[in-house]
């Protein structure tokens, strides 16, 4: 068996290399090795350890090793100057029936070699066995562990939208974003949704095995279950709409949510909010406040709606076109709780007539879009399909 | 999911080698050899002649891919592999807690079982697509030299700044939730992780241009009065007979519907009829259909109502209760009492369904169940 020691503050030079070894030899005295470590995706930090090593039988035997190499690829690669095969495998193969681990064997100057097919994770025991293949019970078993990097937690939930205090009854979803990537996988576990006496509202979410992440696992869409918030449907008729108009709820975001090195956040997260009346408008472009800015001058395009809209889409689906048709370059802020966006221009703004294209994709946070509102009241409405933009326009002087 | 239209077909295929020869060169004309560099994995569905599609969401695509598994399964495969996410996590070098299983599929020709895995829980979770053999071997499905074919999906997040020069990266990416292969098209429900909005497609297979399969926009009536949008949450295609092949679905809010796979054009504005209710506090999680004794069953695995066995006999005459005067309860259905736990689900031959279900342990094991 092998003891893990963090080593002393000057080892850190060493530490630059993308190379490390453990090794682990069977004879006494010589079982001690320096390495440092560059590691990647399942495996964290840079970090310095010593190693003491022991065969996990006790049996040692002069002559016999097993190292632990990384590669420049990320991988890693073990080799042992044993005679016999080599298998990994991450639990004790005479105890376990588990399969190896999967990679590929070389023989190199009279050297049993390994290469796993992905690399290595920190933190959790390895074992080796050498000998005859497929009967691990006759092969001499080596064990290591990379040393997992002690790790205060730092990922925190940096913002909840919508971000208005009062939300509609009908509020479809809430976009969660963190400081850092998270883990995946588990993630409705750590969301809860407490109704005015603190107790948890039962299944409040729309749970997703694929679960609403971007791409960098650092904002999740957190919907509620649209059997829940449409009308006449057997879960909203049987349990009740999830949020109560003139209630107070408070999401709650659990400190147990691992970001993507498994750290558990710095800390819980809560947003209490009070539930006002449902929403079944569509956001009416046409009643949004447009301030044109000064010819010549960067000062932001500001556009005020009535309505909060949803926080995602106002990055994507507002454009502004210049006398010429040319998109605007710029930078959007959304603030006053997504009620108002602005753009600052990358260039002075030129005179003439700009024009605001809106997708009708746009919601508010009651999934209303301004093509269509969440729910179609089949008897009202005309059966008309939405045009795919609404336009705004503006004159700059 | 695998149905008996799809099974029937790939029985033709491998069973007769000239067709197979002739099809296969078809099927696999564009398919490209190399390294389709998977960014993510998802969802799967075989095709015909091996071909395994995978969701590949993080880079807003379907891949195709010639698996070459094509040997034709011995009769009586079955499966008793206990702890799979256990040998699979181990298989590939991590602790369980580190995998994640998206699907199930069964290979209708070797009847082989296939695994769309995740290792890792980040962003950077390696994907991976494994076989497991009946015997309980795990192996993996390299990429580094595979044939493969891809089509983006419409509206894909577009990493380039446009316009608004300095706006964030796009966060938009589509969940795919469920995918099946019926009548050279694959149709594909998603979910996106921004507007509120149903994402099926048919996407012809084999896959022409990047602008097949353009947004169906699905549809749920409540009595009659109110319609909204309703995405898919799993589906599976279903003959009603004489080739009038229906997707029986569950939306994300619950209802069972059917409509009509001649209904899904581009921009198609179509309302499913919803055929039952399949209860509160309950998520459907995936569906078979299946022949037994002359009748056809749909059988749905559920997240909190364990599984269902519903009679399709009346599926094409049962009064929708979409309509105002509908009382009906919808589709009769008996809950499988023994099937608990069961996460994923697919055929693994005319008599048997392969699943992983959940133990009381906690640990998850790949059985094949005889169907009720």
């Amino acid at each position: 068996m092998f003891r893990a020691q963090r080593a002393g503050s000057g080892l850190s030079a060493l530490c630059s290399s993308s190379l490390f070894i453990i090794t682990m030899r069977s004879r006494r005295g010589l079982a001690t090795v320096l390495f440092a470590i560059q590691f990647l995706p399942l495996a964290f930090a840079s970090d310095a350890v010593r190693i003491a090593a022991t065969p996990i039988d006790g049996k040692e035997r002069t002559g016999e090793s097993v190292t632990v190499e990384s590669l420049e690829s990320g991988g890693h690669q073990i080799t042992s100057t044993a005679a016999g095969t080599l298998s990994l495998y991450t639990a004790n193969p005479n105890r376990v029936d588990i399969p190896a681990v999967i990679g590929k064997s070389l023989r190199v100057n009279d050297k049993q070699k390994f290469e796993p097919r992905f690399p290595l994770q920190t933190g959790i025991q390895y074992f080796v066995a050498v000998g005859s293949e497929g009967d691990s019970g006759k092969s001499r078993l080596f064990s290591f562990s990379l040393p997992k990097p002690e790790r205060e937690p730092t990922a925190r939930v940096a913002a909840v939208f919508p971000s208005a205090d009062t939300l509609p009854e009908n509020l479809l979803k809430f976009y969660v974003h963190f400081s850092e990537p998270m883990s995946a996988g588990d993630s409705y576990k750590h969301v809860r949704l407490l109704d005015e006496r603190g107790d948890p509202v039962e299944l409040p979410f729309l749970e997703l095995g694929e679960e609403l992440w971007d791409g960098e696992n650092r904002r999740f869409t957190l919907l509620f279950d649209p059997g829940r918030v449409k009308s006449g449907l057997l879960p909203r008729r049987e349990s009740g709409a999830v949020l109560e108009s003139g209630k107070r709820y408070t999401l709650e975001i659990l400190n147990t949510w691992r970001d993507a090195n498994g750290q558990p956040l710095k800390a819980s997260f809560r947003k209490s909010f009070q539930v006002g009346k449902p929403d079944g408008e569509s956001p009416r472009v046409e009643a949004w406040k447009i301030a044109s800015p000064r010819a010549g001058a960067l000062d932001p395009l500001e556009i005020e709606f009535e309505e909060s809209l949803d926080e995602a889409l106002l990055h994507r689906l507002i454009e502004v076109r210049d006398p010429s048709g040319n998109p605007i370059e710029g930078t959007i802020a959304i603030d006053r709780n997504e009620r108002r966006w602005r753009l600052t221009p990358a260039r002075p703004w030129g005179e003439g007539r700009y024009q605001i294209q809106v997708r009708t994709l746009l919601e508010d946070v009651a999934g209303n879009s301004v093509g269509r509102p969440f729910e179609v009241d089949l008897e009202a409405s005309d059966g008309r399909r939405p045009e795919p933009f609404v336009f705004r326009e503006f004159t700059i002087r | 999911m695998k149905h008996p239209i799809l099974r029937g077909l790939l029985a033709m295929f491998a069973g007769v080698s000239l067709a197979a020869a002739l099809v296969g060169s078809d099927y696999l004309a564009n398919f490209k050899t190399g390294d389709p560099e998977l960014k993510s994995t998802g969802s799967i569905a075989f095709g015909p002649q091996g071909i395994l599609f995978v969701a590949d969401q993080k880079a807003a695509r379907i891949v195709a891919i010639a698996t070459g598994d094509l040997v034709p399964a011995s009769t009586g495969k079955r499966y008793e592999v206990s702890d799979i996410d256990a040998k699979v996590a181990a298989s590939l070098g991590v602790s369980p807690d580190q995998i994640q299983v998206h699907d199930l599929a069964v290979n209708p020709i070797s009847r082989n079982a296939w695994l769309s895995v995740s290792r890792g829980r980040g962003a950077d979770a390696q994907p991976v697509i494994l076989n497991v053999s009946a015997k309980g071997s795990v192996s993996l499905l390299e990429m580094d030299r595979v044939k493969f074919a891809s089509v983006a999906l419409p509206n894909a997040p577009e990493d380039k700044i446009t316009g608004q020069g300095r706006r964030a990266k796009n966060k938009r990416l589509e969940s795919i939730t469920d995918m099946a292969y019926v009548n050279d098209q694959l149709i594909v429900a998603g979910l996106s992780n921004e507007e509120f909005a149903s994402n099926l497609r048919a996407i012809p297979f084999p896959f022409k241009n990047v602008n097949s399969g353009a947004s169906i926009e699905i549809y749920h009536g409540a009595h009659g009065k109110f319609e909204t949008h309703s995405p898919v949450r799993t589906f599976t295609p279903f003959d009603f007979g004489q080739g009038d092949i229906h997707l029986v679905a569950a939306y994300t809010c619950t209802p069972l519907v059917t409509f009509p796979l001649s209904e899904l054009k581009p921009k198609a504005h179509v309302m499913g009829r919803t055929i039952g209710e399949m209860g509160n506090r309950n998520r459907p999680l995936d569906m078979v259909v299946y022949s037994k004794e002359g009748s056809d069953y749909l059988l749905m695995a559920n997240s909190a109502r364990g599984v269902m066995k519903v009679e399709t006999i009346n599926f094409d005459s049962l009064p929708s209760i979409d309509s105002k005067v509908a009382d009906t309860e919808g589709a009769p259905f008996d809950t499988i009492a023994d099937w608990e736990g069961i996460e994923q689900l697919d055929l693994l031959d005319d008599a048997h369904a392969l699943v992983v279900q959940k133990t009381e342990s906690g640990g998850r094991n790949l059985v094949s169940l005889a169907l009720p």
